[in-house]
């Protein structure tokens, strides 16, 4: 598709998560949002891939931090930069414009 | 259970083998974080382990992208991505593997069986060079080898000289006592070589030498020595007690003997010392071990120069391997189980190919993207072919575990239904092995084979036209559900022809009135009832005190049920020098033909008074009166016996019997009264309304009652001697499983039909919804639809009509009074079945294409 911004389902719901979870978001916390609000257990694998590749796009950052009281090594913490949350906007302008206009009742189909 | 476990070590182990050690480490931390929150106290350690098994399982893939680092062999992560995509579509899997393990197992059963029967070779020395050899009537030589005379026997012994070393023996039954209560056991009397001829070696003890001929002796199997000696080591000095006499036991025979032609558990030498051999004595079975010179043939015809001009009637001289006379008329069965069990293997395999191709043009979208991304043409093959080779090896262990199960169960049925009867029967791991390779070879073929033409493919194309069939692929489809078809045919047509035999055999009138008849066979000891008077005193006081009990017309005496053979046969004339035909003989108590409510045609029947006292006399069957006498009244003329060498009077006239099987037709018999000519052995028949175990109490009280030492048995229905009689059992079997096979036939190949159709339709979704578009009528779209699948059926009908020709003279000996019409009408009827389920599979798709909507095909296009 044409725009350069534009996001597949699982890398819009990973932004979403970190932005759910402002300051607090690494994998752990990221992975238990999709799955709270979701339903699905993701795999943390999944989600390792996907920050990985938000990351490359650069559309996500992210740090290193030891912080007071956190168990175990430092965890690597996320936030999503500009650029995502541009991704964010366009794709849900896209999605909207899609929905527009229907409206599906559950288990009848398509009502145009 | 609650927290404050570790998680498990293996799943950690595995992730630092296949994945980078950074990713690795962040996997791991995150998931021990988590595991640590995952144990509550709602949740058991187990659920957690599992949890974060499967959070490994599902990551390592997602981790091991192109440009990073991945350890480990790719296979591994091959089987992860492969485990994800079958959970992802586990109906069509399921159905894979399921298909698969079921006629993979029942398949691999039934060739274990077959292997055991036919294929093992019988637990003797070099066995192929020992054969059974019989006479046979000059008139029928197709027959099955007879017993002979010992004189004969010792004739053909002289005869054969150095081409082959002869030995005898005579099956029989004889009561045990004295060990528990008395037992009637299957006994062989054997020349003293015999065991030495088959090259047994004892056990324990020796075997007979000729100075134990005559002499009360005996060698017992290994089962009765632990069973009934205790497996007592100091076993020369032991007696057994057989028909009233002590014989002392030699030895005991190894246990994996087994003498498949009479399997018996005592052996004792022939008890007549033949110096003066007499016409009167049993007739005896032979078996040689050829010299490696003598074929069996040359044999044969050298000991018919014995035979050829033997008084009173020539015979031929016949002699069979040992293996296929072991076997007996079972291969030809058990060659039409193989056959419908490689049938089943075929459909399976057919489904199988069917069912991976699909699977493989469905990912060919995702190969092709692969393909584009920089995959080699070896990785996508490797995961194509791993994915086909999981599934099929899936499916053989399923397979297998089903053949192990079942194999016992298969034994068993063919012994109950097909009187096949093997002592050992486990499942054939050759035949297995054999079965497992096949399949792995479709899965190869089908899995790689498809990856072929990756190459060729532009992602462009794919991308655009989706998943597409190459038209070599879809002919290909349509080729593997014809053949479905054509099996599912042969099976059906091939099913009702057995089943419509056996239903015309099980109504032929056997000549007498199997409902509600028990026989029970009892059984007097020489010892004990040395004279003829002795024997008649004990069988008729027998029947009176169990007619008293149970009703005096319930009762009767017989020395032989109908349909057990044609055994005790005797040459039977108007006089003396014109006897030219042969006669069952039977010797009959009063009121026999009552009970067995076989027709009185003329005269009448015994009476107690037909007794010792009495001149001799005889009832005749229709047809021999008819033979011997023509028009005339047979009854008040007399007619010569050879069995007795006497002249015997006609009292009566009865229906005709059959003796040897329902197909056949009866033979001319001859009953003599049992209290004149009574039969040591003897069989009690009783028609009561009394329930059996009640019947069978009378008969044991009132034989306790006249001798404690008898013991009754052989107790069987009437109805159950009708339904094992030769002809039945086999084609019962038969029915069943060509019934079984040719119902999976029909529903794989409804689904085959189904698959094909369904997938032309999605495939011209886009040409059918422009045609409905324009203005194209549906009802035209549904019979070109159904066109397309009622081709592939009738190609298969046409086929499997060549074949179940074929198919039909494999079965001929099976067929009884199916004539060309009834065939035809069994054709039509299987071709209707084929094409009713066809149509039910593929008659929802078709009307899904003609009745879419063309506006939204078209958009989604």
């Amino acid at each position: 598709m044409g725009k350069t911004g534009v996001l597949g389902s699982f890398e819009e719901m990973v932004l979403l998560a970190i932005l759910q979870n402002p300051g607090d978001a690494y994998a752990v916390t990221i992975r238990r949002e999709l799955q709270a609000r979701s339903g699905a257990d993701v795999a943390s694998g999944a989600v390792y891939a996907t920050l990985d590749r938000l990351e490359e796009k650069g559309l996500v950052g992210s740090e290193v931090e030891q912080r007071v009281g956190a168990v175990g090594r430092p965890r690597r913490y996320y936030d999503v930069l500009p650029a995502g949350r541009t991704a964010l906007a366009e794709t849900r302008g896209i999605r909207e414009a899609m929905w527009r206009g229907l409206t599906i009742a559950p288990s009848t189909g398509l009502d145009a | 259970m609650s927290g404050g476990g570790s998680p498990p070590r293996l799943p950690a182990l595995l992730a630092r083998w296949l994945l980078s050690s950074d990713d690795c480490a962040r996997l791991l931390d995150a998931l021990d974080e988590e595991y640590a929150r995952y144990q509550s106290p709602q949740r058991t350690r187990i659920g957690a382990d599992v949890w974060y098994w499967m959070q490994v399982l599902r990551s390592i893939p997602a981790l091991r992208r192109p440009g990073r680092w991945s350890g480990g062999p790719s296979v591994i992560v091959d089987l992860l991505h492969l485990s994800r995509r079958l959970r992802r579509s586990p109906v069509s899997a399921a159905a894979a593997i399921l298909t698969l393990s079921v006629t993979l197992g029942a398949g691999a059963a039934i060739v274990s069986v077959v292997d055991a029967v036919l294929l093992r070779p019988p637990p003797f020395t070099h066995p192929d060079a020992l054969v059974t050899v019989g006479e046979t009537p000059t008139d029928d030589p197709g027959a099955a080898p007879r017993a002979v005379s010992y004189s004969t026997f010792l004739a053909w012994r002289e005869r054969a000289g150095a081409s082959a070393e002869l030995e005898a023996f005579d099956p029989t039954n004889v009561t045990l006592t004295e060990l528990g209560a008395a037992e009637r056991l299957s006994v062989n009397n054997v020349t003293p070589g015999f065991l030495q001829l088959l090259g047994v070696t004892p056990a324990l003890g020796r075997l007979f030498d000729s100075e134990d001929l005559g002499q009360p002796v005996a060698i017992v199997s290994t089962a009765f020595w632990r069973g009934r000696l205790g497996a007592d080591s100091a076993i020369s000095g032991r007696q057994v007690v057989l028909g009233g006499q002590p014989h002392a036991i030699l030895g005991v025979l190894p246990e994996h003997f087994y003498f498949a032609l009479n399997a018996s558990d005592v052996w004792r030498p022939l008890p007549f010392v033949p110096v003066e051999p007499e016409d009167g004595s049993d007739p005896v079975r032979v078996v040689a071990r050829l010299d490696g010179r003598a074929s069996p043939v040359e044999l044969a015809r050298a000991l018919g120069d014995v035979s050829r001009v033997a008084d009173p009637l020539p015979a031929r001289v016949r002699a069979v391997p040992l293996a296929a006379a072991i076997a007996g008329d079972t291969p030809r069965t058990l060659g039409l189980l193989g056959a419908a069990g490689g049938l089943a293997l075929l459909i399976a395999f057919t489904n199988l190919a069917v069912l991976l191709m699909v699977r493989s043009i469905d990912r060919r979208r995702e190969l092709a993207v692969r393909r584009a991304l920089g995959a080699r043409r070896s990785e996508t093959a490797r995961q194509l072919v791993l994915e086909s080779l999981a599934l099929v090896g899936l499916g053989i262990v399923g397979g297998v575990l089903i053949a192990a199960s079942m194999t016992p169960a298969v034994g068993r049925f063919a012994l109950e239904f097909g009187g096949i009867a093997h002592r050992e029967l486990t499942v054939s791991w050759r035949a297995i092995g054999v079965v497992s390779v096949i399949a792995l070879f479709c899965a190869f073929a089908c899995g790689f084979l498809p990856t072929l033409g990756a190459g060729r493919w532009r992602i462009s194309d794919v991308l655009r036209q989706g998943a597409t069939s190459s038209a070599r692929e879809i002919s290909l489809r349509r080729m593997f559900v014809g053949g479905e078809v054509a099996v599912a045919f042969v099976l059906l047509v091939s099913m009702s022809l057995v089943g419509l035999s056996l239903l015309n055999v099980l109504s032929t009138d056997p000549g007498f009135h199997a409902g509600g008849v028990l026989k029970l066979q009892v059984s007097l000891p020489s010892m004990s009832y040395p004279t003829r008077e002795r024997a008649a005193a004990f069988f008729s006081e027998l029947q009176s005190s169990v007619g008293e009990r149970l009703g005096a017309d319930a009762v009767s005496i017989i020395n032989e049920v109908p349909l057990s053979g044609d055994g005790g046969r005797s040459l039977v004339g108007v006089h003396r020098e014109a006897t030219d035909r042969e006669a069952v003989v039977r010797s009959a108590g009063p009121g026999y033909f009552d009970v067995l409510r076989i027709p009185v045609i003329a005269g009448r029947t015994f009476t107690p008074a037909d007794g010792a006292t009495a001149a001799p006399r005889a009832v005749i069957s229709a047809s021999l009166a008819q033979g011997l006498f023509g028009a005339r009244q047979p009854v008040g003329s007399r007619i010569w016996l050879a069995g007795i060498q006497e002249m015997v009077e006609v009292i009566g006239v009865a229906g005709d019997v059959k003796h040897r099987a329902l197909d056949e037709a009866p033979l001319s018999t001859v009953y003599l009264p049992a209290l004149q000519f009574p039969s040591a052995s003897s069989i009690l028949v009783v028609r009561s309304v009394q329930p059996d175990r009640v019947v069978i109490a009378t008969v044991r009280d009132e034989v306790q009652r006249l001798d404690g030492d008898l013991p009754v048995y052989s107790i069987r229905s009437m109805r159950d001697v009708v339904a094992a009689s030769p002809g039945v059992p086999a084609r019962r079997l038969l029915t069943v499983t060509l019934a079984g096979f040719a119902l999976l036939a029909v529903v794989l190949s409804a689904i085959g039909l189904f698959g094909i159709v369904a997938h032309d339709v999605a495939r011209r979704r886009a040409e059918l919804a422009l045609r409905i578009a324009l203005g194209a009528d549906p009802m035209r779209i549904l019979r070109t639809t159904l066109g397309r699948g009622a081709l592939t059926l009738g190609s298969g009908l046409a086929v499997g009509a060549v074949l179940a020709v074929w198919a039909a003279r494999g079965l001929s000996y099976l067929l009884f009074m199916t004539g060309q019409v009834k065939v035809l009408s069994i054709g039509a009827a299987a071709a209707a079945t084929l094409v009713a389920t066809g149509a039910a599979a593929v008659l929802p798709v078709a009307l899904v294409a003609a009745r879419s909507d063309p506006v939204s095909t078209l958009r989604s296009e």
